[in-house]
């Protein structure tokens, strides 16, 4: 079956549970993914589609939040911001969820007020770490109401 | 329910079991050797269950020994058996719990030795079953007392731990707040540098090179990091270094010292618990050092990102001895954004290494640089 595809209303959450990330700054994010023994760096535009995608916002809102912040946008913004969450969901890293339909989606916050130049997000995957992610996993037995 | 609550008589019943099995142990062993230790800031006591298990454990902690503790912060009872003492094996609800949080993972499945941890309000747990060795650590948060179990087919190695209790203290300190990262770091008592990379790029070589100089040596491999008031303070763990056989002779320093092969890599293991003119128990960190391997006649230092620390450090440390993968992350995450980061690039030789950081450090004192 064919996954849905994705529409401007659509939200985001953690693809899952064995995936940890840390923003370094609004523009700079790491992902280390548990499951698969995989970590991505995401840089500018990747990064702050990733931090507005969990903050709660909308395909929509985090296409304005980001001609809020980068200057020189692509004509087609929004296509290549679906093009990158399509992305991130075929990897695992995000999910949908069903916030779109009463439209409580999270809005864009306002820009900076110095913008950056806008460059075209992707993703950077790292399997050099693998086998040391992999083959000693973390197995965490955590009180479901900590 | 909560899982503690759940667990609460198991966890009572199987510490009381525990801890009477290392009374006996100590006592078929000819008594408990008892030793405190100053780790980042904490008396720990640590109690082994015979000499033999005493000599295999704590030649690594010794440069942080201390003698005449009132209160230590966390007493901990270590003691081995064989594999077959099933008695012992934890309680079946615990077992059954991480048995379930894992049915639906494929990778734990065919995982050599995973590590479990179970962190309640009252019990902190870590384990880890291989094939001919398992550990388990249960700690009581309520009595600040621990108990080790050590279980192997083959008794202990006649090598001593080069990290020994490691799961546990990271338990025990990442409860205080810290985080353990896989690191090494050099400095004096002022201040000190963090050394960031991957297994095989160049933590060891740096360590080793700044041995017996200026910069004193905090650890090649894991260390605590303690953030305070935005401030970031790096403890020393272990006293235990190791060198490629063909390396020795680069390093005169080591010269002096008693190489063993070890068990696990193709290197030679050493304890610097005698040289403590070497060595640095706690400094506050003033930077993150990534190094890079170049063909350049020296070796140089330049500013460098962030983002780029945290991708060497993240990775390789979110994975060690047990704990909370994301709760590490967001430490370290916290550590990089507070002091500078740098890229060493490492020329030819490493001998220019020990200056290249002294200067390093000394800019950093007269006015801090940022990336």
């Amino acid at each position: 079956m064919q996954p849905a595809p994705l529409r401007p209303d659509s939200v985001f959450a953690l693809g899952h549970s064995r995936l940890v990330h840390e923003i370094v700054d609004p523009k700079d994010a790491l992902l280390i993914d548990l499951e698969q023994g995989v970590y991505y760096h995401l840089e500018g535009v990747a990064a702050t589609i990733w931090k507005s995608a969990l903050e709660g916002l909308s395909l929509d809102a985090i296409a304005i939040a980001i001609e809020r912040n980068y200057s020189g946008c692509e004509d087609r913004l929004s296509a290549a911001v679906a093009a990158f969450a399509q992305a991130l969901i075929d990897e695992g890293l995000l999910t949908l969820t069903c916030g779109a339909a009463n439209g409580a989606s999270a809005a864009p916050p306002p820009g900076e007020l110095e913008r950056t130049p806008y460059r075209a997000p992707s993703l950077n995957r790292f399997t050099d770490l693998q086998d040391l992610l992999r083959a000693d996993p973390i197995c965490e037995v955590q009180d479901p109401n900590d | 329910v909560r899982l503690d609550a759940h667990f609460a008589a198991d966890l009572e019943a199987y510490f009381a079991r525990l801890s009477a099995a290392f009374d006996e142990s100590a006592r078929t062993g000819r008594g408990a050797h008892e030793r405190c230790y100053r780790i980042a800031g904490q008396s720990i006591a640590v109690r082994c269950a015979g000499r033999r298990l005493a000599t295999f454990l704590l030649p690594a902690l010794q440069h942080l020994a201390q003698d005449g503790v009132d209160e230590a912060s966390l007493e901990v009872d270590v003691f081995a058996t064989g594999m077959k003492e099933n008695d012992l094996a934890l309680p079946a609800a615990l077992r059954a719990a991480a048995a379930t949080a894992t049915a639906s993972d494929p990778v734990h499945e065919s995982a050599a030795s995973p590590v479990y941890s179970y962190m309640g309000t009252r019990h902190l747990i870590t384990w880890f079953t291989a094939a001919a060795h398992s550990e388990v650590s249960l700690l009581d948060l309520d009595r600040r007392r621990a108990v080790v179990l050590l279980q192997s087919d083959a008794g202990l190695p006649s090598l001593p731990a080069s990290a020994p209790l490691r799961s546990l203290l990271t338990l025990w300190f990442e409860h205080q707040g810290m985080a353990l990262v896989h690191s090494a770091a050099v400095g004096t008592d002022l201040g000190g540098l963090l050394i960031a990379a991957k297994s095989g790029g160049g933590k060891s070589s740096i360590a080793l090179a700044c041995l017996g100089t200026a910069l004193r040596w905090a650890g090649d491999d894991s260390l605590l990091v303690e953030m305070r008031d935005g401030h970031a303070r790096a403890h020393s763990l272990y006293c235990s270094g190791s060198v490629f056989a063909a390396d020795v002779d680069l390093y005169p320093p080591l010269h002096g010292l008693s190489l063993q092969p070890r068990l696990d890599r193709p290197k030679m293991q050493f304890f610097l618990g005698q040289h403590a003119a070497w060595l640095v128990d706690t400094a506050p960190v003033r930077a993150i050092v990534v190094p890079t391997f170049t063909e350049r006649s020296f070796s140089r230092v330049a500013p460098s990102s962030r983002s780029q620390a945290l991708l060497v450090l993240g990775p390789s440390s979110i994975n060690l001895a047990g704990g909370r993968p994301a709760r590490r992350l967001g430490r370290i995450g916290a550590l990089v954004r507070a002091v500078p980061c740098f890229t060493l690039e490492l020329g030819r030789q490493t001998a220019d290494v020990p200056a290249v950081l002294h200067d390093l450090l000394a800019g950093l004192d007269a006015a801090p640089i940022t990336a």
